[in-house]
Parts: C-alpha cells; structure tokens; sequence
C-alpha cells in the first residue's frame, strides 16, 4: 500500500515539475518574443530617425525606405542595435510587425517622394504610431504603443493607462532595463504586458531638447532662438538620458 | 425507380439553379489610388485580390463600374451582389465581416501651408478649415480652435477643393484624403495633405440586403481566410 502511494506521488510530483517546466519554459518565450517586438519596433524608429536627411530630401531616389528594402534596413539597424540576430521572421507577430511596417511606409509614398514639403513631419513618432494603429486593426492579440508620463505627452492618443503609469514609475524608481507583467490584464482579459524604457539619444533632443539643439535655430543669433521645434510643438527643455517614455507592449488574448 | 427521362428532366431543373449561384456581379466604385476609373479596372490591385478570391468560389462573375449614388441605389434594390470599395460612416449597409481596408480622415492644404503633423492642434488656431457637408469629422478637429466652415451643395468636395485651391480655405477636411493626394492624381502636384492618425475607420464590400445566407457565408469566408492569409493592405504594397 505504501509502495502505491509513493508511486502515485511520484507520479503527481513529476507531472506537476513538467507541467511547471513546460509554463516556465512557455512564459520564457513569450517573454523573450515580447522582448523581441519592442526591439524590432525601437529599431524601425532608429532608422527613420537616421534617415530623415533622406526622408527629407528631394529629387533623390529613396528605394530604401520601401518594401523589403525597408526590412533589410531595420533587420541591419537591429543587427547593431542590439549586437543580437533579428528575430525570426516566421513567428506570426514579427511576420505581421514587418508587413505593417512596409504597409506604413507605402501610404506614406507620395509624401516622401513630394519635392514641395521640404519638412515631411515623418519622425519616428509618427511612423510608430501609424504602426501601432495599423498593427492594432490585424486583430492579432498585440498592441504596442509608444507613451510616456501624462504630462509630457504631445498626442493625446497616447496617452498612458494605469499599468503603463505604473510599470513607468517602477521602472525609474528601481531603475530597470525593463519591466515584464505576465498576470496583467488588459481589457478584462489575461495579457503579458512589457514596457520598455527610451532615455533621451541626442537624435531625440532636436525636438525635445533645449532651442540650442533646435534646427531650426542653426546658424541664427540667440535672442532670435525658438523654442518652437520642427513639428510645430514647444520643446521640453529635456537632456541626454532623460527618461523620455518608452514602448509599450501587449500580449493578449483576442 | 426514377427513370431516365425524369432524372434528365431533373438535372435540368437543378441547372438554373446552380448556375444562378455559381454567379455574381459585383459593383466597383472608383476610390484611387485603389480603384482609379482612368485606368482598365483588371489593372487595378483591389480588383485582382476580390477576383482572385470570388473566382475560386463563382464561375461567372460580372463587374459593373458605377458612380457611388448609384451603385448605393443598384445595390439596395439587389441588382447588384457586392459593391466596393464603400465607406460606410454611418454603418447604414450590410457588408462583410473583415474590413476590407481603412482609410484614415485628415486635413488638405495648399503646399505652402502644410502641417504635418495633425496631433499640433494648437497650430489650428483660427485656421479657415472647409468641412463638406455630410462628412463626420474627428473630435481633435471638432474641440480645436479653427474656424470650421460647413460647405454646403451636392457636390459639397469638389467645391471645397475647388475653395482651397483659390485660397478662400486655409485647408479642407477631407474623410479620406489618400483619393486626393496620390501619385496618379494631377491634384497633388498643389495640394498637400497630412492624417489624423488614430482616427481611421473601415472601407467595405458592402453586401446587398436580402443576400441569401448560404452564399453570403461562403463569400465571407472566403474573404476571411484570404485576409489572414494575406490582407488587402499587404497586397496592395507589392509591386
């Protein structure tokens, strides 16, 4: 009798370690695939960010800003971004991340290439919300959202919800890399959310930072300085590794 | 036991019925750079992915171009089977489950007064803005400071395009402004318009009301499992 008893326990206890290495082994992967997508994501904005001469400038061919042309740009931008491969592009997240970005850059085409807007306004967060909008519409479970604090939002629509306020509070009070929830919540169902941190990169600053690091205020004398950047929007006076938001990822169940 | 006269007569009874729902027309609507009348529709990308998906489905499937009013008429009365590219702001059709695309409202000027960024609502500020009647505008437009100006009449667009380019508008609100500001329309060699992203909303294949729900099911599944396949936004982008 004792002997079956040990041997149903046993049997208990291995089903439960495998049953708890499977979830572990499972969570690991979504953590490192979310992980993933907001990389991919922050190094698509790397890009336009590297590439606005070209974004901007007229009467040149821009090829690379389109189609596969484009990915490869993102996929190299990742590459030494982040010292690591790009992901595999068979996962049906970053194969659906991928085809919005080449969706995003195509109805942005006849912009790009109009040699009568001398500023387009395509700056990364431009294009990252219009991936976040058009990605939100492939009813894939991911929603990804680039935020910030309440107050230094400039659209509306990106606002912060109360997981993203705290997982921005968290992540500068404990100074984290990044912060991963996998018991959130969103919309009422079970979701992993990630949030990624940005700190100020001096690319940033041309909008964000002091008249000094304006634009449009190269080569004119300081009492005729703006504080008014390239958008049309006042700049906020921010610094090199000032918290400037981050990039917000949902996992969820649709 | 059924014999051969009457099994023949059966087989031709059935026939009609098989051909009838072996085929379908479908109303197109010009919508650029989609939809472009200027050119031989079969060239047009939304016309090959909806054909590539009905023909495996339908064997006789017949377009019939129309102006939108009267595409709306044919397809209410049931002329018609389908009817696309059709915005739908009201949600007054019957249309398929998948959005086909979206399109995304936004605001046209003339090039020298070009706003990129619509999220600046500040820069709106006493701005002359053409709204044509009949158009649902979005709220960041609506709660903003520009002087909104209801243009009136029929034909409500057109007049407001034609209002901007004499400089009587600062800019125009436009519900989809990709039809005005596309590489193939001499338009956009003047006018310039950015998004109001975040505000997109649904381009449908309307549906026509009394469809009967066997076919209606196989054409909504067909459409289904083509858009996860590829979507039409997707397709749209290959060259």
């Amino acid at each position: 009798m004792l002997k079956i008893s040990f041997f149903i326990l046993s049997l208990i206890s291995t089903n439960y370690a495998l049953a708890l290495t499977h979830n572990i082994d499972k969570d690991s992967k979504k953590s490192e695939l979310i992980s993933q997508v907001a990389k991919t994501y922050q190094a698509s904005m790397a890009f336009i960010f590297q590439n606005q001469p070209l974004i901007n400038q007229q009467g040149v061919d821009k090829s690379q800003l389109f189609g596969q042309a484009f990915i490869l740009n993102v996929k190299k931008t990742y590459q030494t971004k982040f010292n690591q491969d790009f992901p595999d592009q068979n996962s049906p997240v970053i194969k659906s991340l991928t085809q919005v970005m080449i969706e995003v850059m195509e109805s942005n085409r006849t912009l790009l290439y109009d040699d009568d807007i001398a500023f387009k306004g395509f700056i990364p967060a431009i294009f990252a919300f219009q991936l976040s909008e058009k990605l939100s519409k492939k009813n894939i479970g991911v929603k990804i959202k680039f935020t910030s604090k309440p107050s230094q939002i400039r659209n509306q629509l990106n606002q912060p919800d109360f997981w993203e306020v705290d997982a921005m509070n968290k992540v500068q009070k404990l100074n984290l890399v990044s912060y991963f929830d996998d018991q959130a919540s969103y919309l009422n169902k079970p979701a992993q959310r990630y949030f990624l941190p940005v700190k100020m990169q001096p690319f940033c600053l041309s909008c964000h930072g002091v008249p000094a690091n304006n634009p449009l205020n190269a080569g004119k004398p300081e009492a005729q300085w703006s504080n008014i950047d390239r958008t049309g929007f006042p700049m906020e006076n921010w610094t090199l590794n000032d918290f400037g938001g981050g990039i917000s990822i949902t996992f969820f169940e649709k | 036991m059924i014999n051969k006269y009457t099994l023949i007569a059966l087989i031709i009874l059935l026939m009609p019925l098989k051909a009838i729902s072996n085929s379908l027309t479908v109303g197109v609507i010009e919508y650029p750079p989609h939809i472009d009348f200027k050119n031989n529709i079969k060239s047009e990308k939304a016309y090959k992915y909806v054909h590539a998906v009905l023909e495996r489905k339908f064997s006789d499937i017949k377009y019939i171009k129309y102006p939108t009013k009267r595409a709306l008429a044919e397809l209410k009365k049931g002329n018609i089977d389908l009817l696309y590219p059709i915005d739908d702001p009201f949600n007054k059709l019957n249309h398929l489950s998948n959005a086909f695309f979206y399109s995304t409202p936004g605001l046209c000027f003339k090039k020298q007064n070009f706003i990129p960024i619509l999220s600046a609502t500040h820069l709106f500020k006493k701005l002359a803005v053409g709204v044509p009647s009949g158009t649902k505008i979005v709220p960041t437009l609506e709660h903003s400071q520009a002087n909104l100006i209801n243009i009136k009449g029929t034909d409500s667009l057109n007049r407001g395009i034609e209002l901007l380019r004499l400089g009587r508008l600062d800019a125009l609100f436009h519900p989809n402004p990709i039809k005005l500001y596309n590489e193939n329309n001499p338009l956009s060699k003047e006018i310039a318009c950015s998004y109001f992203h975040g505000y997109s909303s649904e381009v449908h294949i309307a549906t026509k009301p009394n469809m009967d729900k066997k076919t209606l099911k196989i054409i909504d599944n067909a459409f289904s499992i083509a858009q996860n396949e590829t979507s039409y936004e997707y397709f749209f982008t290959q060259k």
